[in-house]
C-alpha cells in the first residue's frame, strides 16, 4: 500500500502536473488582492471568503476529478493496469494507496490556494483551520465519490465534471434538505464563512451557498467522513470482485 | 503446476476459450495459434486478470484471481507495448520490484540483476519512451523476471526482436528452464516455437486442438498429401515429369496455364528430385512454393482432416 | 488495356482505361471518418439530446401558456394572451444556446478532445499521414468533422423550436419581430461549432491520451466559466450598489469559452437579453431603495470591436495550435 501511495504520489506532484494549479493558486492571490476594486463595500474578510468560495472550493471538484481518473481510469486506459494487477499485492491495499495519494495532492494544493486567498486579502479576520479542514473532507468525499465512478463507468471524467459542476452548482443553491445531497454544501457548513448581502447572492450563487442551509459544521464534517469510508469501502469490494483489463483509448 | 479444467470464458457473445482441459508442467510450454485463438485469453486466465466463465483455473493449487499468493510466483511478459513512458527502464522494473513486496534496496539490487540479464544495463537509464521495440521488449520480460518467479508467462515475447536479440532471449529462458522453473510462451509462429520447445499446446478459435510433442504434431501433418505450388510457362511438361515419381499424388494446372499444383506424399523425397531435376536443367520453372509451411494449414489438417 | 486483335471484340470484362483522377478532397474523407466514429457512440446522442433541455421546457412552457392558461384571466389588447404578448422570441433563443454551453462542452468532450490524442496514442496518426494526404487534409478533416457535429448539435433544437414558433406564434410577433432570425440561428451554430471543434483539436493535438485531453479541456472551459460568473456577480453588486458597473465589467464578463460564445450569439441575434420570462426583476438596490435598473443588471451585447476578433484568434490558434503539433514522422529519441 504505502509503495503505491509513494509512486502515485510523486507522479501526482510532477512539476509538470502541479504547475497548473500552482497559477491557479497566484490568480487566487491576486483575485483577494484586487477584489476591493470591483466591490468598493468588500471588506478583506469579503475578499478572502469570496476567492475561496468562488475559486478554491468550486475547483477542488475540478482538482479532484482528474487527480482521481489517475488511480485506476488512467491504467486501464494507457494499458498498465496489468503490470498492477499482476503483483503480490491486495487489490484494496493497491486501491487506498493510490487513492491516498491523490487525495494527498489534491489537498496540498488545495492548501496553497487557500494560503495564498489568505495572503492576497492581507488581513482576512476568519478562522483558515476550518477552511483546511473543509478542503480535506472535501477531498475526502469528492476523491471517494469519484474513485467510485471510474470503477464503474468507461468515461468516467465527463460525469464527475458534470458532477462538479451542474450537480454542485445547482444543489447547493436550492431552498430545501437537499443541500445535504451536495459535497460543497457540507464544506461550506465546515467553513462556515458569513453570509453576503444585496447584489452578493449572485456570487453566492456562483459559491453554491445561496439556499438557506441549516447543515451544522460537526455534523457535515461526520457526514463527509463516512460518506468516504462508505465510498471507498464499496470502491474496494467492486476493485477487487471486478476484472479490469487493458481497454483501447477510443474516447 | 498450472491445471486448467473444462475452461471458458466468454466476452458477451464472443467465446475467447472453450473448455479447455490441460496441465502445464516444468519446462517451456509454447501456446500455439492463430490470432485470435485465445492464446492471450488464456493467458489472462492462468495470471489472474480474468476469471473463467465456467471450469476451473489452478496455479498451484490456487485460483489465480486476484491472488497476491499467485502473483507472488508468476512473472508475467503481457503482449501490450504499453508502458509509464516518461520512466526510465530502470525505474520501471525497479517499481515492478517495489510492488512485488522488496525492500528500497533489494529492488534495486534484483532490478540491476534483471536488467543485467537481458543486456539492458547500458540503455537503463534512458526513458522507456525513447526505447526502440527490441528494447521494450527486453524490459518488459527484466519486469516479468525480477523477482524470479516459479512460473513465467510470456504473451507473443519475441514480437519485433532482431535475430540477434532473439537468441540472447531464447538463452535467457534457456538458463531459467535449467533452473527448474516453468515457461509458458505464446506465439503464432510456428517456426518460432520450434526453436524454442517441443511441447505445445495448440490452441484454434479457443479450442486446445492437440497437446504434446510438436513432432507428434508434424508426423500428423505428414500423414496428409503435401501441397507444392510451382510457377512455370509449361505447366503440362513439368507435369508429367513430375507424375513418373510415385508419391506425387495429384497435379492441378491453372486457367491460364502459368500454375502448377501437386500433391505429394513424402515431401522430403520430391524436394531431392525436384533439385536434381532443375540442376539438370530437365524443368523449367519460375518458382516454387508450399502453401503448406505456416500454421494454418496445420489447423486445417487438425480440424479438416 | 491492349486492343484485342480478334475480329470478335471481347466485351464481357474490360479495366477502365480512362484517366485516374486522384482525390482532391481527402480533408473530406477524414471528417466522415471523425462524423461516423462520433455517431456510433451512444452517449453522443444522449448528450445531445439533453443539450435541447431548455427548448423542451420553453416548448412545454409556451404550450401550456397557449392552450391552457391563455383561457384563464382577462386577455391582453386584441384579445392575445398577456404572457406571450411580453415574449422577445429571439432572447429565447439566446436563453437555450446559454443553457446548452455546459452540453455542448460535453459534446465537444466526446467527439473533439480525443479525436488527436487518441490517434497519437494508437500511431493511427502516422497511418493518415503515410497516405497520401497532407498535413492539412489530416487537421481540417478532423475540424470540419467536430465543427459538423458540433453545429448539428447546436441547431437542431433551435430549429425544432423556431418551427414551432413560426407555426405557432405568428400573431405575436415571431416573424415579424426578427425576419432573419432563422439565417442568423444557423449563423451562431456554425460560430460555436467552430469554437469549440478548434479548442478541443487545439487542446487534443498538444496530448497523446484522451482522458488528458479532455480534462484539460473541460479545465479550461470551467475556469473561464468561473471567470465569468465572478465578473457576473461583479455586475450584480454595482448594480445593487450605489455606482453604475464599469463598462470594463460588462465585456470582461464574455471572456470565456462560455461567454465568447453568448457575446458572439447576442451580437449575430441583435439583443441585448432579457430576463428568462416576462416579470422578472432584480429587486430592490441601494440607491434610495429603488428598483434596480434592468439594463444596468443585464449584461448587453459585447463591443464586436474586441468580441469578433478574439472569436476568429481562438478558432485560429486551435487550428493552428494542431498543425504545429501534428507531424508525419514519430521522432525516437
Amino acid at each position: 500500500m504505502k509503495v503505491a501511495y509513494i509512486y502515485l504520489l510523486k507522479e501526482s506532484l510532477r512539476f509538470k502536473k502541479v504547475i497548473p494549479w500552482l497559477l491557479l493558486s497566484f490568480a487566487a492571490m491576486i483575485l483577494a488582492t484586487v477584489w476591493k476594486r470591483f466591490d468598493s463595500n468588500a471588506t478583506q474578510t469579503d475578499s478572502y471568503v469570496n476567492v475561496v468560495n468562488i475559486l478554491v472550493f468550486r475547483l477542488l471538484p475540478l482538482a479532484s476529478a482528474i487527480y482521481t481518473t489517475m488511480i485506476v481510469s488512467q491504467e486501464v486506459e494507457q494499458k498498465t493496469i496489468v503490470y498492477l494487477l499482476t503483483r503480490p499485492i491486495q487489490r484494496w491495499q493497491l486501491l487506498i494507496g493510490r487513492w491516498g495519494a491523490t487525495v494527498t495532492a489534491v489537498t496540498a494544493l488545495s492548501f496553497i490556494g487557500i494560503v495564498a486567498a489568505f495572503i492576497g486579502s492581507r488581513g482576512a479576520q476568519v478562522s483558515i483551520g476550518m477552511d483546511l479542514l473543509a478542503v480535506l473532507l472535501g477531498a475526502l468525499a469528492y476523491g471517494s465519490l469519484f474513485l467510485f465512478i471510474t470503477l464503474i463507468f468507461n468515461r468516467a471524467l465527463i460525469i464527475c465534471v458534470l458532477f462538479a459542476f451542474g450537480w454542485e452548482s445547482s444543489v447547493p443553491n436550492l431552498p430545501t434538505g437537499l443541500q445535504s445531497l451536495s459535497v460543497l454544501a457540507h464544506m461550506q457548513a465546515i467553513a462556515k464563512h458569513p453570509e453576503a448581502e444585496g447584489g452578493k447572492k449572485f456570487l453566492e450563487l456562483i459559491a453554491g451557498v445561496l439556499g438557506d442551509s441549516k447543515l451544522t459544521a460537526s455534523s457535515s464534517a461526520f457526514g463527509l467522513l463516512i460518506f468516504s469510508i462508505a465510498m471507498v469501502g464499496l470502491s474496494c469490494y467492486w476493485f477487487t470482485t471486478h476484472e479490469y483489463i487493458p481497454r483501447e483509448d477510443a474516447d | 503446476m498450472i491445471v486448467i479444467e473444462n475452461a471458458s470464458r466468454w466476452y458477451g457473445q464472443v467465446i475467447g476459450v472453450n473448455d479447455v482441459s490441460t496441465t502445464i508442467g516444468p519446462g517451456i510450454t509454447a501456446l500455439l495459434g492463430m490470432n485470435g485463438a485465445g492464446k492471450s485469453t488464456l493467458m489472462r486466465l492462468i495470471t489472474g486478470q480474468l476469471r473463467p466463465t465456467t471450469g476451473s483455473i489452478k496455479v498451484f493449487d490456487m485460483d489465480p484471481f486476484a491472488n497476491p499468493e499467485v502473483f507472488r510466483k508468476i512473472g508475467y511478459c503481457p503482449e501490450i507495448d504499453n508502458f509509464y513512458e516518461d520512466m526510465t527502464g530502470r525505474d520501471f522494473v525497479r517499481y515492478m520490484a517495489r510492488l512485488q513486496g522488496f525492500s528500497a534496496r533489494d529492488a534495486s539490487q534484483r532490478a540491476e540483476q534483471s536488467i543485467g540479464h537481458v543486456g539492458m544495463t547500458e540503455r537503463a537509464n534512458k526513458k522507456i519512451k525513447s526505447y526502440s521495440k527490441g528494447m521494450r521488449q527486453r524490459i518488459k520480460l527484466a519486469q516479468a523476471m525480477v523477482h524470479d518467479p516459479e512460473i513465467i508467462l510470456l504473451d507473443e515475447p519475441l514480437n519485433g526482436l532482431d535475430p540477434v536479440a532473439r537468441h540472447e532471449f531464447l538463452e535467457v529462458l534457456g538458463e531459467f528452464v535449467k533452473r527448474g522453473k516453468t515457461v509458458v510462451v505464446s506465439s503464432h509462429i510456428l517456426y518460432e516455437v520450434e526453436q524454442m520447445t517441443r511441447s505445445i499446446l495448440l490452441l484454434h478459435r479457443g479450442r486446445l486442438l492437440a497437446t504434446g510433442d510438436l513432432r507428434v504434431i508434424r508426423d500428423l501433418i505428414d500423414k496428409y498429401p503435401h501441397k507444392v505450388r510451382i510457377e512455370t510457362t509449361e505447366p503440362r511438361k513439368v507435369a508429367s515429369k513430375l507424375t513418373e515419381f510415385a508419391n506425387v499424388v495429384s497435379t492441378r494446372i491453372d486457367e491460364k496455364n502459368q500454375r502448377l499444383d501437386i500433391e505429394v506424399r513424402d515431401p522430403n523425397a520430391f524436394y531431392d528430385v525436384l533439385g536434381k531435376l532443375l540442376i539438370n536443367k530437365e524443368l523449367s520453372i519460375q518458382s516454387f512454393t508450399s502453401p503448406d509451411n505456416n500454421l494454418e494449414s496445420v489447423f486445417q489438417y487438425l480440424v479438416e482432416g | 488495356m491492349s486492343q484485342s486483335s480478334s475480329p470478335i471484340a471481347d466485351l464481357s470484362y474490360r479495366h477502365y482505361d480512362g484517366p485516374l483522377n486522384a482525390p482532391v478532397a481527402r480533408w473530406w474523407s477524414i471528417a466522415k471518418m471523425t462524423i461516423q466514429v462520433a455517431i456510433k457512440k451512444k452517449a453522443f446522442w444522449g448528450w445531445s439530446i439533453v443539450s435541447s433541455w431548455w427548448y423542451l421546457i420553453l416548448l412545454a412552457v409556451f404550450w401550456f401558456m397557449d392552450n391552457v392558461a391563455g383561457t384563464f384571466g382577462a386577455p391582453a389588447e386584441g384579445g392575445k394572451n398577456p404572457f406571450l404578448s411580453q415574449i422577445i422570441w429571439k432572447d429565447q433563443f439566446v436563453h437555450g444556446f446559454s443553457y446548452s454551453q455546459m452540453i455542448l462542452m460535453v459534446v465537444a468532450l466526446l467527439v473533439g478532445a480525443g479525436s488527436i490524442a487518441n490517434d497519437n496514442r494508437s500511431n493511427a496518426l502516422l497511418v493518415y499521414l503515410s497516405k497520401p494526404a497532407s498535413r492539412f487534409d489530416y487537421i481540417f478533416g478532423k475540424w470540419l468533422g467536430v465543427f459538423l457535429l458540433i453545429s448539428g448539435v447546436a441547431i437542431t433544437p433551435m430549429m425544432i423550436f423556431y418551427l414551432y414558433g413560426y407555426m405557432s406564434f405568428q400573431d405575436y410577433g415571431f416573424w415579424s419581430s426578427a425576419p432573419w432570425l432563422f439565417l442568423k440561428l444557423i449563423l451562431v451554430a456554425l460560430c460555436s461549432g467552430a469554437v469549440h471543434a478548434s479548442l478541443s483539436l487545439g487542446i487534443s493535438s498538444l496530448f497523446n491520451q484522451g482522458r488528458i485531453a479532455g480534462a484539460t479541456y473541460a479545465g479550461l472551459y470551467f475556469l473561464t466559466y468561473i471567470f465569468t460568473g465572478i465578473m457576473g456577480g461583479f455586475n450584480a453588486i454595482q448594480s445593487f450598489g450605489s455606482d453604475k458597473p464599469p463598462t470594463i465589467i460588462k465585456q470582461l464578463f464574455y471572456c470565456s469559452v462560455d461567454g465568447l460564445q453568448i457575446g458572439m450569439a447576442k451580437l449575430i441575434i441583435g439583443t441585448n437579453g432579457s430576463p428568462v420570462f416576462p416579470g422578472m426583476t432584480p429587486g430592490r438596490g441601494r440607491r434610495g431603495g429603488n428598483q434596480v435598473d434592468m439594463s444596468e443588471f443585464i449584461i448587453g451585447i459585447p463591443h464586436w470591436q474586441w468580441i469578433v476578433p478574439v472569436t476568429i484568434s481562438v478558432v485560429a490558434a486551435g487550428f493552428l495550435i494542431a498543425w504545429s503539433r501534428v507531424k508525419a514522422v514519430e521522432v525516437v529519441g
